[in-house]
């Protein structure tokens, strides 16, 4: 194999690599981290409406609506975190995703983006707040049309 | 002394019952993080919560021994590595997240005009005093509410037709009928279990007919209003 080959061998692994890793709900993926900067999720943005202030219970007890994007996966995700993460708790086959852009400049993105299919990327982590209705929310990083 | 267990009430669901020992507290009404003594609303999935404190669940949120515990597992909560790496503005962003154009922005002005910080400095950077001054910025935005408490009262004596059929309960003293009885339990009010149509005692408690009394000891602290069946 001549230099230039390998080179292009090598390229070619981590490519394939890097799809294997990106692409974290892809069909029977491994777990994803918590630990990790960025993971890539595929999915329908929708726009859910849920119980906010002040029991998170029922808007029609009273509650305040509270209108939240969520992103339906194409294929659930399991996230698993480390043994030392006090935080975090373990998740099973999630199929729904809360999406919290911390950047004000995604806002009209994702209003253009409603009910289509599109690739998020973001830091995952476990709901922790009472305004977190579905097991993990994702702080966007980027958002395109898949 | 704090409750070591609490969960939520069989009969009313807007009922946390606290319970110390034999002394069952009832926490009614108000608002849930009030009933639950769980300021940030802290759901009881993962183990967070019972490394915090947290002595049940009312099947979402976790139910924590008193206001104090619950507090400080908020500000626990709001320690996370997700939060203290972003700036007060993107914390926020990120617990309380919204499609409406203006729900973020409401609760970031809410907090910069209760605690008067620079919103772009860093969560995890605040001092302590300032640490918490978001924590009850927070706190307030949730608009908790206080609702009412009281003591389940205990059977203190019964009367029967047979060991199976109780048709009188002695409470505070007084001796009231099974419908009553039974009125009382529905409303937290009294400490038993209502099976079909009868009484039993809570999981726990003595055997009715261990504190089973002849009616002849008791006419001294019968209620006038109410007749025994053997009066009849």
């Amino acid at each position: 194999m001549t230099a230039r080959r390998k080179i292009v061998a090598t390229w070619i692994m981590a490519f394939l690599l890097g799809l294997h890793l990106v692409r974290a709900d892809s069909p029977a993926a491994a777990p994803l981290s918590y630990a990790s900067e960025k993971v890539v999720l595929h999915g329908y943005l929708r726009v859910r409406t849920f119980p906010g202030r002040p029991n998170f219970e029922s808007i029609k007890e009273g509650d305040e609506p509270e209108r939240q994007w969520v992103l339906e996966l194409h294929h659930p995700v399991s996230v698993r975190p480390r043994p030392d993460d006090e935080y975090n708790y373990a998740v099973k086959n999630a199929r729904l995703v809360t999406l919290a852009p911390l950047q004000a400049k995604l806002w009209p993105v994702l209003k253009q983006l409603e009910n289509k299919s599109i690739v998020v990327s973001g830091k995952l982590e476990c709901a922790s707040s009472p305004h977190h209705h579905t097991d993990l929310v994702l702080t966007v990083a980027e958002v395109i049309r898949e | 002394m704090p409750a070591t267990k609490a969960h939520k009430s069989k009969y009313n669901a807007k009922h946390i019952i606290y319970e110390d020992g034999d002394k069952k507290t009832v926490y009614s009404g108000g608002s849930r993080a009030w009933r639950t003594n769980n300021p940030g609303n802290i759901k009881s999935r993962g183990p967070f919560p019972r490394r915090h404190g947290a002595i049940g669940s009312d099947g979402v949120n976790a139910i924590f021994p008193d206001y104090e515990t619950g507090k400080d597992a908020m500000v626990a909560n709001l320690h996370r590595h997700d939060y203290t790496v972003l700036s007060i503005n993107n914390m926020i962003a990120t617990y309380a997240p919204a499609s409406d154009g203006n729900n973020v922005p409401a609760y970031q002005r809410y907090v910069h005009d209760q605690t008067g910080l620079d919103m772009n400095r860093i969560f995890g950077s605040l001092d302590s005093a300032e640490f918490s001054s978001v924590v009850d910025a927070l706190e307030s935005y949730e608009h908790s509410s206080a609702g009412e408490t009281w003591v389940m009262k205990t059977i203190q004596a019964t009367k029967s037709t047979n060991d199976q059929n109780f048709t009188d309960f002695k409470v505070d003293g007084a001796w009231i009928s099974k419908s009553d009885a039974m009125d009382q339990v529905r409303q937290d009010r009294l400490d038993a279990v209502i099976s079909g149509d009868h009484l039993r005692p809570s999981p726990g408690q003595p055997d009715f007919e261990s504190i089973e009394e002849e009616a002849t000891d008791e006419e001294e602290g019968e209620d006038p209003k109410h007749k025994d069946p053997d009066d009849r």
